[in-house]
């Protein structure tokens, strides 16, 4: 099941490109301009484990040092196998370990909005190859990373055999897993969300729903533009058959298999090529898909961040009712609790404890608050500066992508037309 | 100069209740709600579809004449509805039809009468391929046969087979062509009613004619394999540019939401905007250019092609009529030979069973030989007349197939021609999309 890295060549020399020129270069030179990475093969495994055959696929990651300097240490080359859900593990953990980035995303495990029907297959070696090349670009992506690709999972993932999964596992994912999952919630309870995030959380809807939109009516064009090809393929046949009937029109029509002016000939053309161009349509619309599914990267963030908020506002309303407490105790009011017990009024003695007791509290509170608050603004800190950088460079990637996709549109065409073109002659010819 | 009156004045009497006479023959004539119907016709309103119309409309020229069907109307009775279209004749070099006296004519007929033309043309001259009319709607049409498309392809089948036989040598010169292109409606009336009658009582005698099959000429067979494999060819294209057809029209169809999709994209980007805008504007472009192809491709390239397999049929039917008198020519030969066969008997003296019979009857001798001699002469007389209808038909089958093997030569090079042109202008129009969207 081999197959060629040439597509993640392209990405991530146009990656790379973003990176040399980019306003981000002032921090520490990324992974990816020292270590080329990528995902060449893709293999079908079956483990026997539980007495149930499981059939899996596993990808092959190639790692080659190609400076000397480099600041992490890292073998010269690897090659290791990884299977997708090793993946999904790795994104997981870089998402809980920086919360405040937006993680690329892994391409879909299935497959959707394409313009051929979803293979029922899971081991279908297109789709199987077009993960491949998504996989590889999310590792690029996140090689690409200034921060992100220096962590020492990711770097024992690249090359490690074993080992990086228990160092991944020992951060404590499953808490703060849960903790993330409180987090979701968290939205719902915000007294003041702060109006950036919450643009940002439009935004990612909207580009969800913005570039489904088009890839969907994409998917629909080139299927019928696809059966619009083939359905002249028809054509091909029939004028060959013809052709046989016919004395100077049938040598337009088509003269000989071989003759590559007659029309026959052509439309078997007409039908051949479109395959060709639509895979590559294929793969331009699925670099487009990544930001699809970037937009749910990007309201992991907005999650994080509104679970952050949330947090301070708890603390300072903890804050807010100690304090009021604090001046219920000072001033002698009854709580209601206690006037329900009848209980009879404090003494002096006692309310100088329970007053100490209440400040040791608001002392506490004011440094959780304030430990929130700093959390927070670290977090939109670099969050904002994350989401910029996303936005820089999906500004980029979709230029590039619509470029390309404007390339193969233009190709088309003119094949098209070569094509109508050298039939017209053929006839005229006649 | 009362007919050039009647066709300067033609519209406004054909749209008035009084135009409708002419057509059915019948009393009471209902004012149509036609005039609407028709206006809707006229092109000015027909947005879209204008172009299409004016080369329908547009006269062409064929043999000595320049003819243009157009202008219809539709008429409603209490017998029926039915349209009638104008057909205008121009006589482009008066010296070559010294028949015509008019320098242009204006006519309305109805479909029907373009099927009495035909007939007319097909019984009298039979071994000539007669070109082919539009069909009867089929049930789907006939719902919707007042339709502005309908009308518009039906237009253009028929003018195609009036051109035709325009064209043709022989079929052009025919009086029943000449009355049709023509005569006043009360002559026209007339003379159809007065052929109908002549038509009726022959039209059994032909399509009683069983075919025994002798087998056709080798010439013929492969004229005739020929035809019906063209036919089929012609027919599997016919259906592939109908799904075709229907397939781009989807595609034109959802073509026109991604710019929507773009657009709405745009609005949420800034810096991609400009970029969405201008990919936005080409997808536009590209769409208008399929959607000119789409809209061409019915009037240039079906229809035609459609008008191609009627064609073929209408060969088919010609070779049909050819082995008809074939075979009536083919029967009339071995009657004589049985004649021949019984006067060489009878000249023998060897009883055959008609001569044992009578021989038995008479009883006598005496007699037999005055009425051999009389069945002699008998049969003399009928093989003589048989000669000579042979020699008649077989001069008509000669010349028929004459006929036939003349305009089957004629086609031959029509057809080359018009599939041809057919096929590079398709060509053309795809190449003509591919540069409006280059």
């Amino acid at each position: 099941m081999a197959s060629s890295s040439e597509g993640g060549q392209e990405s991530r020399k146009a990656i790379m490109s973003f990176e040399d020129t980019d306003s981000f270069s002032s921090f520490k030179e990324p992974l990816l301009s020292y270590l080329h990475i990528a995902v060449p093969e893709s293999e079908k495994r079956i483990s026997e484990q539980i007495s149930v055959k499981d059939h899996y696929v596993v990808y092959l990651i190639d790692t080659c040092l190609w400076k000397e300097d480099a600041p992490v240490s890292l073998e010269v080359s690897a090659s290791v196998w990884r299977r997708y859900s090793e993946f999904e593990l790795l994104r997981n953990y870089l998402l809980f370990c920086y919360p405040y980035i937006v993680v690329a995303p892994l391409p879909e495990k299935r497959a959707s909005l394409g313009w051929q029907k979803p293979p029922d297959d899971p081991f279908d070696p297109d789709f199987i190859d077009r993960r491949r090349a998504g996989l590889e670009n999310f590792l690029l992506r996140v090689a690409a990373h200034p921060v992100l690709s220096l962590d020492q999972v990711f770097l024992g993932f690249l090359q490690k055999e074993s080992g990086w999964k228990d160092t991944a596992s020992e951060r404590d994912l499953f808490s703060r897993m849960d903790a993330w999952f409180k987090g979701l919630n968290a939205a719902f309870r915000i007294q003041k969300p702060d109006p950036r995030f919450q643009e940002i959380k439009a935004y990612s809807q909207e580009l969800q729903g913005n570039v489904g939109r088009i890839l969907d009516v994409r998917g629909r064009l080139s299927e019928q533009l696809f059966g619009i090809h083939k359905y002249h393929q028809n054509y091909g046949r029939v004028l060959s058959e013809w052709s046989g009937l016919e004395g100077r029109l049938g040598d337009a029509l088509q003269l000989m298999d071989d003759d590559p002016q007659s029309m026959g000939h052509q439309m078997d053309n007409y039908s051949g090529w479109i395959d060709a161009a639509l895979e590559e349509e294929e793969a331009c619309m699925d670099q487009l898909k990544e930001y699809q599914l970037y937009s749910d990267a990007l309201r992991s963030v907005v999650h994080k961040h509104d679970a952050l908020l949330y947090q301070v506002e708890k603390a300072s309303d903890d804050l807010h009712q100690k304090k009021k407490e604090k001046h219920d105790i000072a001033n002698g009011k009854v709580s209601f609790f206690h006037r329900l017990l009848g209980s009879p009024p404090m003494s002096d003695s006692e309310r100088e404890s329970r007053l100490r007791a209440v400040d040791r509290l608001i002392e506490d509170n004011k440094d959780k608050e304030h430990q929130a608050i700093t959390e927070l603004e670290s977090f939109q800190e670099l969050s904002l500066m994350e989401v910029d950088r996303f936005h820089e460079q999906k500004a980029r990637d979709v230029r590039e992508i619509l470029l390309k996709y404007i390339n193969i549109q233009i190709s088309i065409c003119r094949k098209g037309m070569t094509t109508w073109k050298s039939v017209r002659d053929a006839l005229d010819k006649a | 100069m009362q007919m050039a009156a009647n066709a300067a004045t033609g519209k406004e009497r054909l749209e008035g209740s009084g135009s409708h006479k002419p057509f059915t023959g019948a009393v009471s004539v209902i004012t149509s709600p036609s005039i609407d119907a028709i206006s809707s016709f006229s092109s000015e309103s027909l947005g879209d579809d204008a172009e299409v119309i004016a080369d329908t409309k547009s006269a062409q020229t064929a043999g000595d004449f320049q003819i243009s069907i157009g202008n219809p109307e539709k008429h409603v009775n209490v017998m029926e509805t039915f349209v009638s279209f104008q057909i205008t004749t121009k006589v482009l070099d008066p010296q070559a039809r010294p028949d015509l006296i008019e320098s242009e004519y204006k006519v309305r007929r109805r479909y029907n009468d373009f099927l009495w033309l035909r007939s007319r043309l097909v019984s009298e001259n039979p071994t000539h391929i007669i070109p082919p009319l539009p069909e009867k709607h089929n049930l789907k049409e006939q719902l919707d046969r007042y339709s502005r498309e309908f009308i518009h392809q039906r237009i253009f089948l028929l003018q195609k087979f009036i051109l035709r036989l325009a064209d043709h040598p022989t079929l052009s010169f025919n009086k029943y062509f000449i009355v049709f292109l023509t005569a006043k409606p009360a002559t026209f009336i007339q003379c159809r009613r007065h052929e109908e009658s002549i038509l009726s009582r022959l039209s059994s005698s032909m399509h009683n004619l069983v075919l025994s099959h002798s087998p056709r000429s080798p010439e013929f067979q492969a004229v005739s394999d020929y035809i019906s494999n063209l036919g089929e060819k012609l027919h599997a294209i016919e259906k592939i540019a109908h799904r075709i057809h229907l397939v781009r029209k989807q595609y034109v169809k959802e073509e026109k939401e991604l710019p929507l999709a773009l657009n709405a994209w745009a609005s949420a980007e800034q810096e991609l905007s400009h970029m969405l805008h201008c990919v936005l504007d080409a997808i536009e472009k590209c769409n208008a250019a399929h959607k000119h192809l789409l809209t061409s491709f019915v009037p240039q390239f079906l229809l035609p092609l459609h008008e191609y397999t009627l064609y073929v049929d209408a060969v088919k039917e010609a070779l049909i009529r050819r082995d008809h008198l074939q075979v009536e020519h083919e029967r009339m030969v071995q009657d004589l030979e049985k004649k021949r066969l019984a006067k060489a008997h009878v000249e023998a003296g060897q009883g055959d069973s008609a001569m044992l019979f009578s021989a038995f009857f008479n009883r006598g001798t005496s007699d037999t030989d005055a009425l051999r001699d009389e069945r002699l002469e008998k049969l003399d007389n009928s093989i003589q007349d048989l000669q000579k209808s042979i020699g008649e038909k077989g001069d008509r089958t000669a010349i028929g197939d004459a006929d036939f093997c003349a305009d089957l030569e004629r086609w031959h090079s029509v057809k080359d021609q018009d599939l041809k042109t057919i096929l590079s202008d398709h060509a053309n129009r795809h190449v003509l999309m591919y540069e409006e969207v280059g």
